[in-house]
């Protein structure tokens, strides 16, 4: 059973990593910072929708699709939508 | 019931129509004359109409003296203004060459923009060569409503189009600031001139990818 504490700690990994990856790469953090924040909310989102018994899939395609802008050169400019159904995150 | 307009009411408004005219004649003709003695003032240079820089002539005598004589010469005959535009086109086209050149911008590659620039000019003399004909801001209807007239409009919008493609050449001074070119020239403000002050070479990134850490992928349990 998640907790959003835990919720957070996975979204915290996430994020972590992913700026390792960006800086060993050489990019800039700050143009990539919307894009990181985006990353932990969809993380935390994931788990959330889990621990709830929803459909994941669109949250997890969401995702996906944020890894894949990651993966090439960010540019504020074409950040993917969000999803149209977001949850509440209102644990606490 | 359709207004019918009075004999007397007709007369009243022809007659102030014409003393709208006469008195823009009146303040056309002072303009001129004092533009003629700004020019005696400075001495000896050719008609400032041949040139189109009344305008300069006016404010900053020596620019002017400059322009036209450049404008005059045969740096000038790569840039020839293109025989379509009118004479006031014509005009326009030389002074914006001219302050292209004073600025050391590359008049050749702003040919298209200097075009639709004297084009724009253009525009606006023949649109207020209209206003002045009949110089009425509000116009009365045939059923007596009164209306703006669509001519000041006109020129408005013209005049608008003109001064945006005047600032996108840097031919006003906000612009050429906006475009970073002085008259001055120089090296542009900011810019580094000491090696050690240079922007150092951007480190080649490396192709890392950037994937799901393991860590996250279990708390997600691959869901999806």
């Amino acid at each position: 059973m998640a907790t959003p504490a835990d919720a957070r700690d996975v979204a915290r990994i996430a994020v972590a990593d992913a700026e390792g990856r960006l800086l060993e790469r050489g990019a800039d953090l700050r143009r990539c910072r919307w894009l990181l924040d985006v990353l932990a909310r969809g993380t935390e989102q994931v788990i959330a929708a889990r621990e709830y018994g929803r459909d994941t899939a669109d949250y997890r395609r969401y995702l996906d699709d944020v890894y894949a802008r990651l993966d090439a050169e960010p540019v504020v400019d074409e950040l993917p939508e969000p999803p149209k159904r977001t949850l509440a995150l209102r644990w606490d | 019931m359709l207004a019918v307009h009075e004999p007397q009411a007709i007369a009243v408004s022809a007659t102030a129509r014409i003393a709208a005219v006469m008195t823009i004649r009146a303040m056309t003709a002072s303009r001129r004359r004092e533009s003629k003695r700004r020019w005696k003032l400075v001495g000896g240079i050719p008609s400032p109409n041949t040139c189109g820089l009344g305008r300069i002539a006016a404010s900053e005598p020596e620019t002017a003296r400059k322009t036209c004589i450049t404008a005059g010469s045969g740096e000038n005959d790569r840039m020839n203004a293109p025989r379509e535009l009118d004479p006031v086109g014509r005009a326009a086209w030389r002074e914006a060459v001219a302050i292209l050149a004073e600025i050391g911008e590359d008049a050749d590659l702003s040919a298209p923009a200097l075009r639709a620039y004297a084009h724009a000019e253009s525009v606006v003399a023949m649109v207020r060569a209209q206003w002045y004909a009949d110089p009425e801001a509000v116009k009365t209807g045939g059923r007596g409503a009164k209306t703006a007239n669509p001519v000041l409009r006109e020129l408005e919008r013209a005049e608008k189009r003109a001064a945006e493609l005047r600032d996108a050449l840097g031919l006003t001074p906000a612009g050429r600031r906006r475009i970073g070119s002085s008259v001055r020239g120089g090296r542009p403000a900011g810019a580094a001139s000491a090696r050690d002050r240079a922007q150092p070479p951007r480190r080649k990134g490396r192709v890392v990818p950037i994937t799901m850490p393991r860590e996250v992928r279990d708390a997600l349990g691959d869901a999806g």
